[in-house]
């Protein structure tokens, strides 16, 4: 990774803008940007990395500096949020494997007032060269130089002294991703899972041997079944075709003996027949004698009747002749009182008495014209009543008739009765009552069977069908699990081939870690003698398994750490990042933020010269301080490009201006 | 410098072992990717392809 350009907006004191051009020229890649402290050095070094790696890189590297962790917010420009904007970007340029890329990065304000880190959104965008958006900006950057590997390439002196103590597991963990071997590792436990998987197939299909002997043991025994089931259905079924044979037969001799039953039907319908003639009988006879019964008094009770009612009548008529008897002469003994008008005394009759006198010879009158009409309807005994009686006579008559002309219809009927009654019971005696109940009984017991074979034999077809069922269901497994025993072979193949896998792959680990620890060493060993030439007993630089760096004299004894000062154990740590970078996977910028003023004064001249040899691109961030005239000449004589950062102490605003 | 030593020794490993180069370069690349998360699923079934792929070479 090259940068060609750095491009920024409202990034701290650096706004409005930032523009920085990496030039470089004829084989040379030192860049030096000369300040003042609090100019803005380390902000110009946080551009990159921000830029780089958002929040979570701007977190990572500013920890464990002056100040504590930075986040986004706390980068924005305060002059431009005062300036009413808010909005942060980085723009990177740079190159990798021959290939340009441009990455994106800004803060956009979701709100008018920014408090909090949430206030903000975070984009990122990455194009290729042919203005291409690439998607997982943040991971291909990281896959080009991992955040935790950036540390060996952008650094502070403040924060050298670390990598020469004992290592954390957080460094190692890093110093192992910048070396390439996470993923070797990864691809040997990878394939070492493939193995397992392999092993496991080959298992199974071992397995699988005796689980096609334990189905074929199956497969025998449901072909024992089913000829067991096929042999007993065709039994039933031949039975089943007899009694379905007999069945009619019998059927047929019951018919036979059905009419017997006809017959009996019939006697005791004939019986109620016969019943309910002699009851009809009984009542005629019963009506007959009772009407013989009552005929006298019926009779008589009528001609006395008639006898009464001539005889009362007869009686009134005497009375009415016997007071026209009387009355007549009184009304005519009236007329006469009336016609004289003098009463039998010789006395004349008076107006009341002759008003008296009418009124009682209108009595008399009245009395004798009801005893006249008394007696003109004096009736006699009547022919028709005579010839009533003698109806009532007849019509008797003609009942008996009729009734004894009944009585002897039933009589024949009867008679006809008793005798069908007596052939049919001839007959039901002819009938082998016996026989017809065996056979009865062998037609009930034929078709019991019959309903149980066929139960019989459904419920054989029903298993059969089962076990024919179960037979191809164990073929197939069968024959799957022979298929399976052929890929066996492959299988071992691919198994075997993956542990020589397994094994190249350790050994290239093994190698790789090697030779890494060996180029380490030696260009560690290399760098220290360049920047520490004045430590004459000063050897060489060994790594041990766990990364920690440890410092030879030239008698091959171990120096104490805690016998290194400061300085010097900058030196050891910064020839340990040099051998590191060396023995990289990775190829990043080395971005440096004030180192020469932290070392000793013995070194700083050396480390000037050296300066330029630590990457293929090396960015200093320098303090005007650290600088001697020749220091700056030997800078000057091998950077590419020279930049002063100034600040305006009105605005506090910073701005970076190329002097070479 | 390293990448070719990376390569010198996948040789020596294709020397010593018989497993081509190749098959490991991309084991271990891919194993790259999905270390930095720009391939997410798991490398198991890409192995088996990757050996499958590499099975009909000599």
């Amino acid at each position: 990774l090259i940068i060609s350009r750095l491009k920024a907006k409202n990034f701290a004191v650096y706004s409005p803008s930032l523009d920085i051009q990496f030039k470089a020229k004829r084989e040379k890649h030192l860049w030096v940007f000369e300040g003042l402290t609090g100019n803005g050095k380390t902000t110009l070094f946080l551009t990159f990395i921000w830029g780089l790696y958002g929040d979570e890189g701007l977190e990572f590297h500013t920890r464990l500096r002056a100040g504590g962790p930075k986040k986004a917010i706390d980068m924005v420009s305060r002059q431009a949020i005062k300036n009413g904007d808010s909005h942060m970007s980085v723009e990177i340029h740079f190159e990798h494997d021959g290939r340009k890329y441009i990455l994106q990065r800004f803060v956009q304000p979701k709100k008018t007032i920014i408090q909090y880190s949430s206030d903000y959104v975070e984009l990122v965008r990455l194009k290729d060269e042919l203005g291409r958006e690439l998607d997982l900006p943040n991971e291909r950057v990281r896959e080009i130089l991992p955040l935790e590997a950036s540390q060996f390439f952008f650094f502070a002196g403040e924060v050298l002294q670390k990598y020469a103590e004992p290592t954390s597991s957080d460094t190692r963990n890093a110093i192992e991703k910048v070396l390439g071997f996470p993923e070797i590792r990864s691809a040997i436990n990878d394939v070492r899972y493939y193995q397992k998987e392999l092993t496991a197939s080959i298992r199974e299909n071992e397995a699988s041997t005796s689980a096609i002997r334990t189905e074929t043991q199956g497969l025998e025994m449901l072909q024992d079944d089913i000829e067991r089931l096929t042999k007993e259905i065709g039994e039933r079924r031949t039975r089943l075709a007899a009694v379905v044979d007999k069945i009619p037969e019998l059927e047929a001799q019951l018919r036979g003996f059905e009419e017997v039953r006809e017959l009996q039907l019939k006697s005791e319908d004939r019986q109620h027949r016969k019943e309910f003639l002699e009851e009809e009988e009984k009542r005629l006879r019963d009506d007959k004698y009772d009407r013989i019964r009552r005929l006298s008094f019926l009779i008589a009770r009528k001609y006395l009747r008639n006898s009464f009612d001539t005889f009362r009548e007869q009686s009134d008529l005497d009375a009415a002749e016997l007071g026209i008897r009387k009355t007549e002469p009184l009304v005519r003994a009236i007329e006469s009182l009336q016609k004289s008008e003098r009463c039998w005394c010789g006395n004349p009759i008076h107006t009341s008495e002759r008003n008296n006198l009418h009124k009682i010879q209108e009595i008399y009158e009245k009395q004798l014209s009801s005893f006249v009409e008394k007696s003109k309807n004096r009736t006699t005994p009547s022919i028709e009543e005579l010839s009533h009686a003698m109806g009532f006579l007849n019509g008797l008559d003609a009942d008996y008739g009729r009734i004894d002309r009944e009585l002897a219809k039933i009589r024949v009927e009867i008679g006809d009765i008793d005798s069908e009654i007596e052939t049919i019971d001839k007959k039901i005696q002819d009938v082998p009552v016996q026989k017809v109940r065996i056979t009865k009984d062998q037609l009930d017991k034929s078709n019991e069977m019959k309903g149980s074979l066929a139960s019989e034999i459904s419920e054989r077809i029903r298993m059969l069908d089962r076990d024919n069922r179960a037979k191809e269901d164990t073929k197939r497994r069968i024959a799957t699990i022979q298929i399976e025993s052929k890929a066996v072979d492959a299988w071992r193949t691919k198994l075997t081939g993956a542990g020589q896998v397994i094994d190249a792959l350790e050994y290239v680990l093994a190698k790789l870690i090697s030779e890494k620890r060996r180029v380490i060493e030696s260009e560690a060993s290399k760098a220290l003698k360049a920047m520490a030439a004045r430590e004459i007993t000063w050897d060489k630089i060994t790594i041990s398994d766990d990364y920690t760096v440890e410092l030879h004299n030239n008698r091959g004894e171990v120096i104490p750490r805690a016998s290194l000062s400061d300085g010097q154990k900058e030196i050891l740590a910064l020839s340990f990042i040099e051998g590191l970078k060396n023995a990289s996977e990775n190829s990043a910028p080395v971005v440096i933020d004030y180192l020469l003023g932290r070392l000793d004064t013995k070194y700083q001249d050396n480390m000037a010269n050296e300066l330029p040899n630590l990457g293929e691109q090396v960015i200093y961030l320098v303090l005007n301080s650290e600088l001697t005239d020749e220091r700056r000449r030997t800078l000057e004589r091998e950077c590419c490009a020279w930049f002063t950062i100034e600040k305006d102490p009105k605005t506090e605003l910073s701005e970076i201006v190329a002097r070479v | 410098m390293v990448a070719e030593k990376l390569s010198d020794i996948l040789q020596e490993a294709e020397i010593k072992h018989g497993i081509p180069t190749g098959l490991l370069g991309e084991l271990i690349k891919e194993e790259r990717l999905r270390l930095y998360q720009i391939k997410r699923k798991p490398l198991k079934e890409e192995v088996r392809i990757i050996f499958e792929r590499y099975e009909d070479k000599p």
